[in-house]
């Protein structure tokens, strides 16, 4: 569809504004200070400091910052799939009264934005006394997530076929049973999808982690590359290591599961 | 059905309704009653719609508004347009292809205040690696200041967001390209169609659908959009490049204005809401 | 179902294991400081000592960024959980007194402590006739200069008017090597602090002698004229200015890339690590007005700490020359009290132009949104060096702006 010509080209440049920030991250992020503040820059060092590394381990509390984005992200992933899992169950196999209601409502929150929300989640935090835990952040990264994974597992319940259901049915199994016995394990491949995109969105969350935590030893790693930012002088090397160690789990999981994210996404997306 | 089954399916709604109605419902209440107040260092005192009506004579405001326009319908074009040209660009099933997906995969899953943190690095102008790369191929012959003028900072903010926006979009489109029958573009071809034309008449309305769907997600994906612009201009120079969710955030955790903060929100949220209702009625009416 | 049983035990594990705080006590007393900045040995030094003469106590301090202050004050604020003690800028005294978070010292001072303070170090932690906050560390913003380059540039003697400043900016400037000056355009509350002494120099100040609002005076308007056409006329500052906080400016003159900067007593020893021996501090030139900034960072106890005595006790431990010379010798601190320890800080050149003009200096004014009125300020000079208006149209609009925002814009 493409001239033929063309195509190398543009796929060459495609690449370099793919893979072009993650050298620039990498390679500053084993550089010296010296070498962060050359004029013009230089991609890779010429004398790697790999010491950085361990450097950014002792300078900040990255393992604390570590630690507790982990808790926050497991703990949300569970309690997002815990909730969302029947509540998706039910939009795809009953039919009630609210239904459409229901997923109307689903289909509004989902277009919130977090700063909509920002300032009433704040009191409210605050007026419940859970300012500066992890509570606070588990709760309400699970409300922003909810809408979109009740969303994704809808279309997951909705595409086991009805056969095998009826013929449960006229085995005697009742509904619940339906649920945990047949419709999770069919679509264990949709739930654990669905987890890792809960796990990378509360791992990656700032803007609720910004206002509810200001106690430094409780803060998530996303807040640890802020700090960075926002000191006086900016230690880019150290900063970059961070990014490095605070994105690595993420990227992991995602290559982990790279297959079936793809193929959850694209029918994700033809779903609507 | 029986009456049983309604029963049921409440009960496996209700930890999600009542997650949904207390962290998201109960805010937008709280947000309309803050925005009824007046708040400062001295207290809170109820002032019905006077923030509103100062919003309105706000210079501010409309420079912030206007740069949200202009923030999001840029935002949209690039990651809808990038997004079709990439698809189109990675489908087929090559080795190079693949690498790059993995990429684009990668892109994604980093978290957004990486992103956004790294593109301020490379958008300096004295030390960042985007000048050092134009300046090798002569592209530009002097640095360029890219984060001290507010249309360039502005625009270092969109080209950033679009590198984390990109894998969705494309994905998206990628997943539509692929429903295209194979017989059509046969058929087109035996009617003489040339690339361009085949595209225009096979292609697009067979994706129609999807992009759809991408559009009216990009749009809202874009209006919300806060850290590129939190992080990489600040908003300024001085309060230029503003968009509506970094000043609802300035006004309500810088200055602590909580009453104008909300009453902003309150206008952020009825946009929203006007487009979430236009999806629902563009591609929800028919399936429930 | 098992299965399930199991998750959720885990999901209530980690949030018990993350949720539950500080561990009990055990008959000691915590008391929790939170500081601004680095984590300075100085603070280190004071922890021992305080430690080893009250052996049932523990000091817990939290670092907090300069820049999120004020955020995390106010979630603190919010949320209740104050700490006993809290290091504050001095812009923030008006606004916190007035929201009654702070516990007022006079009761805890007593006369000949209070007249071990250098007076207008003291007074910036007082509002309103009460004394809120000591001071934890007091720096001065003078110009510095490199004066090899200043001799290069035909000026034997150093700048006596604001005038000759520029003039000498001007000379200096070879870009893209070198440029005149810098100051910290990136970060409005930086923008204030580095060139007030400037802005007092052309007879302009935030309020008039009414205590109003007076921002958008033809004295500010010159003023802000001036410092716009150094760098859209003259081009004597660096290009990226506008994205340089005022740190980087100092590294900036330490690399060899400026001449001169707004900075205080660290200079010349951060130039010297760089080998420039060369960075003097210059007087403060004459103009309409002279007067030297004096930036106090101060120490406070919070109206909800439950152990006030012994939070004062602190404070009294600071207040002693040693453990004063402990901080002023690590980060360039000007003395604050009048008797000063033995020690060859106080004796370095820069200190010593500082003791020389204790008559010039002066604070910034105290008004409980002062952060709001430096911001605008700050935000008007960076719309005149972006070229996105005259120094006339920026100032009048923000006049307006804060005129129209202010809960009480005039003195309080």
């Amino acid at each position: 569809m493409i001239a033929r010509g063309l195509r190398p080209i543009l796929t060459a440049m495609v690449a370099l504004f793919v893979f072009f920030p993650f050298i620039v991250v990498f390679g500053t992020s084993i550089k010296t200070m010296g070498e962060v503040f050359q004029s013009p820059a230089t991609l890779i060092p010429h004398a790697p400091v790999w010491m950085n590394y361990v450097d950014v381990f002792l300078r900040i509390p990255l393992l604390y910052h570590l630690k507790n984005s982990l808790v926050i992200a497991v703990a949300t992933t569970v309690l997002n799939i815990v909730v969302a899992a029947p509540a998706a169950y039910a939009m795809a196999r009953f039919r009630f009264v609210g239904r459409s209601v229901f997923g109307l409502g689903v289909l509004v929150t989902q277009m919130f934005s977090p700063v909509i929300v920002l300032i009433p989640l704040f009191r409210l935090m605050k007026a419940l006394g859970l300012l500066d835990t992890y509570t606070s952040l588990v709760l309400v990264d699970t409300a922003i997530t909810l809408p979109f994974s009740i969303w994704m597992l809808t279309g997951f319940f909705k595409a086991i076929p009805r056969e095998l259901e009826e013929a449960a049915m006229i085995d005697g199994l009742s509904r619940t049973g339906m649920l945990f016995r047949i419709a999770l394990p069919l679509t264990a491949p949709g739930l654990v999808t669905t987890g890792i995109f809960v796990f990378v969105t509360a791992w990656n969350e700032f803007i609720f982690a910004l206002v509810l935590i200001s106690n430094r030893k409780m803060q998530p790693v996303t807040m640890a590359l802020y700090a960075w930012e926002k000191n006086n002088v900016v230690e880019w090397n150290y900063l970059m290591a961070t990014a490095v160690v605070a994105t690595l789990p993420t990227v992991l999981l995602f290559s982990l599961v790279r297959q079936r994210l793809t193929a959850g996404l694209m029918s994700g997306a033809v779903k609507g | 059905m029986p009456v049983k089954e309604d029963r049921l399916a409440y009960i496996y709604l209700a930890p999600a309704a009542v997650w949904l109605i207390l962290f998201m419902g109960y805010p937008i209440l709280d947000v309309v009653k803050t925005s009824l107040y007046h708040t400062s260092y001295k207290g809170e005192r109820f002032v019905g719609l006077e923030n509103f009506v100062h919003l309105a004579t706000d210079d501010l405001l409309h420079l912030v508004l206007k740069n949200t326009a202009i923030w999001t319908l840029c935002g949209v074009v690039l990651n809808v347009g990038f997004g079709l040209g990439v698809g189109l660009l990675l489908n087929k099933k090559t080795r190079v292809n693949e690498v790059l997906r993995t990429g684009l995969i990668l892109a994604w899953s980093t978290p957004l205040v990486v992103a956004a943190i790294t593109w301020k690095w490379m958008l300096n102008g004295e030390y960042g690696q985007l000048n050092s790369l134009l300046l090798s191929v002569h592209l530009i012959e002097e640095p360029v200041q890219w984060l001290t003028g507010a249309n360039t900072a502005f625009a270092g903010g969109m080209v950033a967001r679009l590198w984390t926006a990109l894998p969705f979009t494309t994905f998206a489109f990628l997943s539509a390209l692929q429903t295209v029958p194979d017989e059509l573009y046969e058929a087109s071809v035996i009617d003489g169609a040339s690339n361009w034309q085949q595209f225009r008449h096979v292609t697009l309305p067979t994706i129609r659908p999807v992009t759809l769907a991408v559009l009216l997600i990009s749009v809202i994906w874009s209006f919300n959009s806060f850290i590129f612009v939190y992080v990489i201009t600040g908003g300024g120079p001085a309060n230029q490049t503003q968009i509506l969710v970094t000043e609802i955030f300035r006004r309500a955790f810088g200055y602590f204005n909580f009453g104008e903060a909300s009453a902003l929100t309150l206008l952020a949220f009825g946009v929203l809401l006007v487009v979430s209702l236009l999806q629902w009625r563009f591609l929800y009416r028919r399936e429930i | 179902m098992r299965r399930w049983r199991s998750v959720i035990a885990m999901v209530f594990a980690a949030c018990a294991f993350g949720c539950t705080g500080e561990s009990a006590d055990d008959g000691t007393t915590v008391l929790r400081i939170a500081l601004m900045g680095p984590e300075l040995e100085a603070y280190k030094s004071w922890k021992r000592t305080f430690e080893t003469e009250h052996p049932n106590v523990r000091i817990e301090t939290q670092f907090i960024a300069y820049d999120q202050g004020p955020t995390v004050y106010n979630a603190m604020i919010e949320g209740d959980n104050l700490p006993d003690l809290g290091f504050l800028f001095m812009g923030l005294i008006a606004e916190y007194a007035e929201r009654n978070v702070l516990e007022s010292l006079d009761v805890h001072m007593s006369p000949e402590e209070r007249d071990a303070w250098v007076p207008i170090a003291l007074s910036a932690g007082a509002y309103r006739g009460t004394t809120y906050a000591v001071p934890i560390v007091g720096g001065n913003r003078t110009l510095y200069v490199r004066e090899d380059w200043m001799k290069e540039a035909g000026f034997q003697e150093p700048p006596n008017t604001w005038e000759q400043v520029r003039d000498l900016a001007r000379k200096m400037n070879q870009p893209p090597e070198r440029y005149g000056m810098c100051i910290g355009a990136g970060r409005q509350k930086h923008l204030m602090q580095e060139q007030i002494s400037m802005m007092w120099g052309f007879g302009a100040d935030f309020f008039d002698e009414d205590g109003r609002l007076a921002i958008n005076s033809s004295e500010a308007v010159d003023y802000v004229s001036f410092l716009g056409a150094m760098h859209t006329v003259d081009h004597a500052m660096p290009p990226g200015i506008l994205t340089l906080n005022a740190n980087e400016c100092y590294a900036e003159m330490a690399a060899g890339k400026v001449g001169m900067v707004f900075s205080s007593v660290w200079q010349p020893r951060m130039c010297e690590d760089a080998g420039i021996k060369d960075c003097i501090p210059l007087d403060i030139p004459g103009g309409k007005n002279r007067k030297m900034l004096m930036i106090v960072d101060l120490l406070s106890i919070f109206k909800t700490s439950k152990h006030k005595d012994l939070a004062y006790d602190f404070i009294r431990m600071t207040q002693r020359p040693e453990n004063r010379v402990l901080i002023d010798a690590e980060v360039g601190g000007v003395p604050v009290t009048r008797v000063v320890a033995d020690h060859p800080h106080y004796e370095i050149p820069s200190i010593r132009v500082f003791q020389a003009h204790r008559d010039l200096l002066k604070l910034t004014p105290k008004h409980p949104e002062w952060t709001r009125i430096q911001d605008g300020w700050g935000e008007a000079i960076q719309m005149v060096l972006s070229g996105g208006g005259t120094a006339r149209e920026a100032l009048d609009g923000i006049q307006a702006r804060l005129l129209r925002e202010l809960e009480d814009p005039s003195l309080p």
